[in-house]
């Protein structure tokens, strides 16, 4: 499936409070001091809703990365 | 400056404070919310060091999740101990407490959930119970936000088990917009009058083309929208709101349909004010302020059309102009949502407020038949009760003083908490007023904050009364009661303080009829208690009997 990039972008904004500048397609948990284990949860849920998918238990554990996130954004039907 | 408000709760609350601490910033708020930590309800508030107890902290929030229902042993004990830790606090914060609803997703659903519900319903009764008596103390609905958004809504099993978060993200967003109004209803006053249009707004239709008969606010159809929003009107008046009326249609014509059209549940009494005629709405709504004594910035206005929507709002920037729904079904929430006339709790005055005014029109007209003021005056039979002020009473005497704008001596504020410290320190004396006549109980509109540090002379710091009982010589008897207690206590003048703002003249007025002599620039007024025969007359009988 392709990915809309640009929801994506605003989407991990909009949830982790970032500054300008400080978006990067290749950020992870803990590089920006706002994308804390608190805020994750958010993105998550976010995610979740702007794209109509549902991360297992584990999941929210382990895509932990802008990358990741996408890879597995990919891999959605 | 800001202020903390710590949230205490049974489960992780991080994602609350993050939530409502943004939104508290892009509200302008003076509130910065601050976590207690996991589930640390029970424990903090018996820990002296912890951040409860730190100087800035003037607020606590408990937010229990439904998970206290069935891990806390015997939770309404806990609850009862919770509260009466609270209550032997020597200068109680603001406390906002969740009340409780039951998860009911479990093992019996048919059957063990009516327990639950039992149960909960109790401790919420408790809740109330303490606030009534409690007047530093409110309780947040979460039950009416369950009750609306649903538990899937709120609750997401995942998030609790990775972080121990009863309210999920979404959900939190939601806990959060409540406590948010919550929080915000505590630092600003509360708008007090609700100024609506008739066509297309109180009933559907337009009476100058549809004819009285052709208006739809019947018990079915569209008439049914309409209707509803009557009912919210009607409840809002109740809570102590004031509703006006400000349309464009010829005056006979849409009085009769407010008089006498058999579907029309609002009728011209219910009204403290009705303006129809076909000039500028602003104008209008000006007019209607200075009738009923109040500021425009406590008006809301609503109006289905757009542009005389635009036109109040450019005119008068203080009045609240509410987004009017397009589709009209969503008209009665559309009150629901504007957070403007919210409150945590309501005091005796504001359920009287509404008919406090047409009283006032009832003493009006009584005024004008009269032969003279003296003979107005004693036909209205006005009777003051004097008392020393209790802590049931600080929440309305704390919204006096925070809301007296024209007959305030200094119109100085001060928070709720330094207010009851007043209560409890021996050198002031914090005296409230009840006011009466025969046309109704105008309830408590008057309050003196006496300092007694000097016993030749007293100083008053403030002295205040509502609008709605002045001009009827009870501030000529409330002086003075003051300056005669003083005389007896043996001092030999009374000292008022006074500084001038852009709306008290009719208190600098009062002071100098009265005959008292300007200290400081006028930054004070004295009385000598020899003066107390020659003092302005008044018309009252006083009861001084609840004045310890």
């Amino acid at each position: 499936m392709a990915i809309d990039k640009v929801k994506f972008r605003e989407c991990v904004i909009r949830s982790l409070k970032l500054r300008s500048g400080e978006y990067r397609l290749d950020l992870r948990i803990g590089d920006v001091e706002q994308w804390d284990s608190v805020a994750h949860l958010d993105l998550m849920s976010e995610i979740e809703r702007e794209f109509g998918v549902r991360f297992e238990l584990e999941e929210m554990a382990t895509l932990t990365s802008l990358p990741e996130l996408l890879d597995r954004l990919g891999q959605a039907k | 400056m800001t202020h903390d408000v710590v949230l205490l709760g049974d489960k992780t609350l991080s994602l609350l404070v993050r939530n409502l601490n943004s939104q508290l910033r892009q509200a302008n708020s003076g509130w910065n919310v601050v976590d207690a930590g996991y589930d640390t309800w029970l424990v903090a508030p018996l820990d002296p060091r912890a951040v409860l107890f730190e100087r800035n902290t003037t607020a606590w929030g408990f937010v229990l999740s439904p998970r206290v229902l069935e891990n806390v042993p015997d939770i309404a004990a806990q609850v009862d101990a919770t509260l009466a830790r609270l209550a032997a606090l020597s200068a109680p914060p603001t406390v906002l407490f969740s009340n409780l609803f039951v998860d009911p997703l479990n093992a019996m659903p048919l059957s063990s959930n009516l327990d639950r519900h039992a149960a909960a319903a109790k401790i919420n009764e408790r809740l109330l119970q303490f606030r009534d008596t409690h007047p530093w103390f409110h309780v947040v609905d979460h039950v009416s936000l369950v009750l609306q958004h649903g538990v899937d809504a709120l609750y997401d099993p995942r998030f609790e088990a990775t972080a121990q978060l009863y309210y999920a993200p979404s959900g939190t967003r939601l806990l959060s917009a409540l406590w948010l109004r919550a929080l915000r209803s505590l630092e600003r006053p509360q708008r007090k009058v609700c100024v609506v249009d008739l066509d297309n707004t109180l009933w559907g239709g337009i009476l100058g083309e549809d004819g009285p008969d052709g208006l739809q606010m019947a018990d079915s159809g569209v008439g049914l929208t309409y209707r509803k929003f009557q009912r919210t009107l009607m409840e809002l008046r109740r809570s102590g709101i004031l509703l006006t009326v400000c349309s464009k249609n010829n005056y006979d014509e849409a009085m009769a349909v407010l008089q006498s059209h058999p579907d029309c549940l609002l009728r011209p009494t219910d009204f403290a004010h009705i303006e129809i005629g076909w000039g500028l709405k602003s104008q209008a709504i000006e007019r209607t302020a200075q009738t009923l004594g109040l500021s425009l910035d406590s008006f809301v206005f609503i109006d289905d059309s757009p542009v005389e929507r635009a036109e109040v709002a450019r005119a008068l920037p203080a009045v609240d102009v509410l987004d009017f729904p397009g589709d009209p079904t969503r008209l009665a929430n559309m009150l629901g949502e504007y957070a403007g006339f919210d409150t945590l709790r309501q005091t005796e005055e504001d359920l009287k407020r509404a008919d406090s005014y047409l009283q006032e029109a009832q003493r009006s007209a009584g005024k004008a038949s009269a032969a003279s003021a003296e003979e107005f005056y004693r036909s209205l039979a006005l009777q003051l009760g004097i008392f020393s002020a209790r802590m049931e009473q600080v929440s309305r005497l704390h919204q006096l003083l925070m809301k007296t704008n024209q007959f305030n001596l200094t119109a100085e504020r001060m928070s709720a908490e330094e207010f009851r410290g007043l209560l409890s320190d021996p050198a002031y004396m914090v005296i409230g007023l009840r006011v009466a006549d025969r046309f109704g109980d105008s309830g408590i509109t008057g309050l003196a904050i006496v300092d007694k540090r000097q016993p030749d002379a007293w100083v008053v710091q403030n002295f205040l009364l509502s609008c709605r009982v002045i001009g009827r010589t009870v501030e000529n008897a409330f002086l003075s009661w003051v300056i005669g207690l003083a005389a007896k206590a043996g001092a030999s003048s009374v000292v008022f303080r006074y500084t001038t703002t852009k709306r008290n003249q009719v208190a600098h007025s009062f002071l100098q009829a009265a005959g008292g002599t300007a200290l400081d620039a006028g930054s004070a007024w004295s009385f000598d208690v020899r003066q107390l025969s020659d003092l302005p007359e008044y018309f009252v009988r006083i009861d001084d009997t609840q004045v310890a």
